[in-house]
């Protein structure tokens, strides 16, 4: 959204625009989830219970690569916006350039690293003698890979920042389609196993990649790859790397809490707890990024709106979200508490793993409405520029509340107390949030 | 001297580049934009001045910040008040008055921002660190001490500014056209030397 602002943020009415802002974004977040949701019914359906064990021990390193590619990929495409609005194309083509440098280093040391102790990594992550194979031919495939994936996701949010979200958009689309054709094709057909999953993966993302790097090699487009615009940039690494350094955090986080969620359910409950809390999580996702698709097309509305100091309009734009998100999360909430077997059944039709991930799912959604409020309102507080309130709040629900009940409500409830600890940590972050809201607006009305 | 040219002043706090523009304004009879960008700006886009008050610098919160806007492979929209997209308007703010006649304009990269722009003269003012204390003792009526923290402070949050956006090094002779020390001259001479400069 360089240049110019566009108008209608202070004039249109809000539920259009919310329609209009949120539609697009919920369809690029749940295209993420989806794709993850694809792997892991084919691998539950075609490989086996144990299969989704090992595919959710690999959760933390996704994640930990994931991070190391936001290091690079959220700071150079937020430069290249600052870039672009400035007119600066000849520094622009060079952070192009460097984004595909810098991706293929960071990539490749960690393919290298992570490669070299899989095996410490992922017993550390709770694997067992059962588990192990699947996570290891699992990561080895996605490992190798892993240079294309963090090139992919770095060019892909390039393309965005570049002025085509549409074509971004397009990318994503393409990736999660070449996964559904391919996953059952290499798993059934050729019978691949889970490597099979592994291997439509990075293909997807191969050919997503192609495509996308077809378009920077049009040298009509402003923005394209350029002999000598390769070079290694320190300033450009500088810059986007402290840029990115705070969502590397973030999910580096996220990634740590993971690992000590999964070794508590071994402790627990087994190797087939930590595969139901694979599908648990899955469905989980699905419906949490729907309703981060809904908030960012809330954050503009509402930035702008509070921005012009048209309150009316920011609380209206807060209020219609709220309900849409506790419309969206209490339908997550209801499938899974009412029909949790028939949602289970669509990952594995192994009965243990079904009543495992049953009674995890249900516990688990059990504070799912709150969620939808909690997410809103800590998503509301970042696009009025309250990024210290907003990043307590994240934190809150996902280490601060988190980690003392992962630590405390095991040792008394044992399984039950594992499952517990993520909606005990969603309400009580979720009643703080709503008590920082409320203060909020107060004062709001005060002003 | 040409119609539509623009002095874009960059300085060292304290080093006198609010009075030299002031001088400037006098002798040439052009407006000094500072604060006044703001306003303009507040008016394109609708945003109150206070947004861009606050926003008037590049802060750690900012890197903060973009991580809520998106997911893990930052899909997420860039938040409308955000610094970046606050600086860009303040850009085109400074691009629509440059187009409508002569301007003097204190920091905010405006040399950068105007850096295509024909008759741009790009100045960076300095001084001795003794005279920039104690102008900044008679001017906020505070301790030597706390002129000489706010120095080092003003100094880097200028500096990163100005680094970030611009690709430039902030103070460098390279960045800029004219590099002037006020100690040296005193800032009626500098004045001068800029308005001789514009021929």
């Amino acid at each position: 959204m360089s240049g110019k602002i566009p108008a209608e943020l202070g004039t249109q009415k809000v539920g259009k625009l919310l329609r209009q802002y949120a539609v697009p974004a919920i369809i690029a977040m749940t295209a993420s989830s989806l794709y993850n949701m694809i792997d892991s019914i084919f691998i539950g359906q075609g490989v086996g219970p144990y299969a989704i064990s090992g595919l959710a021990l690999t959760f933390p390193l996704m994640n930990l690569a994931a991070a190391f590619g936001t290091l690079v990929g959220v700071g150079a495409s937020t430069l290249l916006s600052v870039l672009l609005g400035q007119k600066n194309y000849e520094v622009a083509r060079r952070v192009l350039g460097n984004v595909v440098i810098l991706n293929m280093i960071i990539g490749s040391l960690f393919a290298i690293l992570t490669l070299i102790f899989l095996n410490p990594i992922l017993y550390f992550f709770g694997a067992s003698e059962q588990t192990i194979e699947y996570a290891r031919d699992y990561m080895v495939v996605i490992l190798s890979g892993n240079i294309i994936t963090h090139i992919y996701f770095g060019l892909n949010s390039l393309l965005r920042s570049a002025g085509h979200p549409k074509q971004a958009m397009v990318a994503t689309i393409l990736t999660v389609l070449l996964n559904a054709i391919l996953d059952p094709l290499f798993i059934f057909g050729l019978g691949w196993g889970i490597q099979g999953a592994a291997i439509a993966t990075v293909l997807a993302q191969c050919i997503s990649l192609a495509w996308i790097v077809r378009r920077f090699m049009n040298r009509s487009e402003l923005i394209h790859f350029e002999k000598g615009k390769f070079r290694l940039d320190w300033q450009i690494a500088k810059k986007s790397m402290s840029i990115g350094l705070a969502p590397f955090l973030m999910n580096f986080v996220s990634c740590f809490i993971v690992i000590f969620l999964n070794q508590s359910l071994k402790e627990y409950g087994g190797d087939l707890a930590i595969g139901a809390y694979g599908i648990v999580n899955r469905v989980a996702f699905l419906f949490l990024m729907v309703c981060m698709g809904l908030t960012q097309g809330m954050q503009p509305i509402a930035g702008y709106n509070y921005g012009a100091k048209r309150y009316d309009r920011v609380k209206e734009v807060l209020r219609k979200t709220l309900g849409y998100a506790v419309m969206i999360m209490s339908i997550g909430f209801l499938s899974c508490e009412l029909f949790p077997r028939q949602v289970v059944s669509i990952f594995t039709s192994d009965q243990e793993l079904i009543a495992n991930a049953a009674v995890g799912l249900r516990v688990v959604m059990f504070a799912f409405p709150l969620v939808g409020i909690q997410v809103v309102i800590s998503n509301f507080f970042q696009s009025l520029g309250y990024a210290g309130r907003a990043i307590f709040l994240s934190l809150s629900r996902q280490l601060l509340f988190l980690l003392p009940a992962l630590i405390l409500l095991p040792r008394i409830f044992e399984i039950r107390g594992v499952w517990m600890c993520l909606p005990v940590s969603d309400s009580i972050s979720s009643i703080v949030a709503i008590i920082l809201l409320l203060r909020f607006l107060k004062h709001f009305k005060a002003e | 001297m040409k119609t539509k040219s623009c002095i874009c002043i960059g300085r060292e706090l304290g080093a006198g580049g609010r009075e030299v523009a002031r001088l400037l304004s006098e002798r040439l009879s052009i407006p000094v934009y500072d604060k006044e960008l703001l306003t303009r700006a507040s008016l394109e886009t609708g945003l109150s001045q206070e947004v861009f008050e606050q926003k008037d610098e590049r802060s750690f919160l900012t890197t903060l910040r973009t991580l809520f806007s998106g997911n893990i492979v930052g899909e997420g929209a860039v938040s409308v008040l955000s610094e970046d997209q606050l600086f860009q308007w303040q850009s085109e703010a400074i691009r629509t008055i440059a187009s409508e006649g002569p301007a003097i304009f204190l920091g905010r990269c405006a040399d950068y921002v105007l850096r295509d722009q024909p008759n741009v003269l790009s100045v960076f003012l300095t001084a001795n660190p003794t005279d920039r204390v104690a102008r900044l003792v008679a001017s906020l009526g505070i301790t030597e001490k706390e002129a000489q923290e706010c120095i080092e402070k003003g100094d880097r949050k200028r500096a990163s500014y100005y680094n970030f956006y611009t690709f430039k090094k902030w103070g460098a002779a390279t960045s800029y056209d004219v590099c002037l020390n006020t100690s040296l001259f005193g800032v009626e001479r500098v004045a001068d030397l800029i308005v001789n400069l514009l021929g």
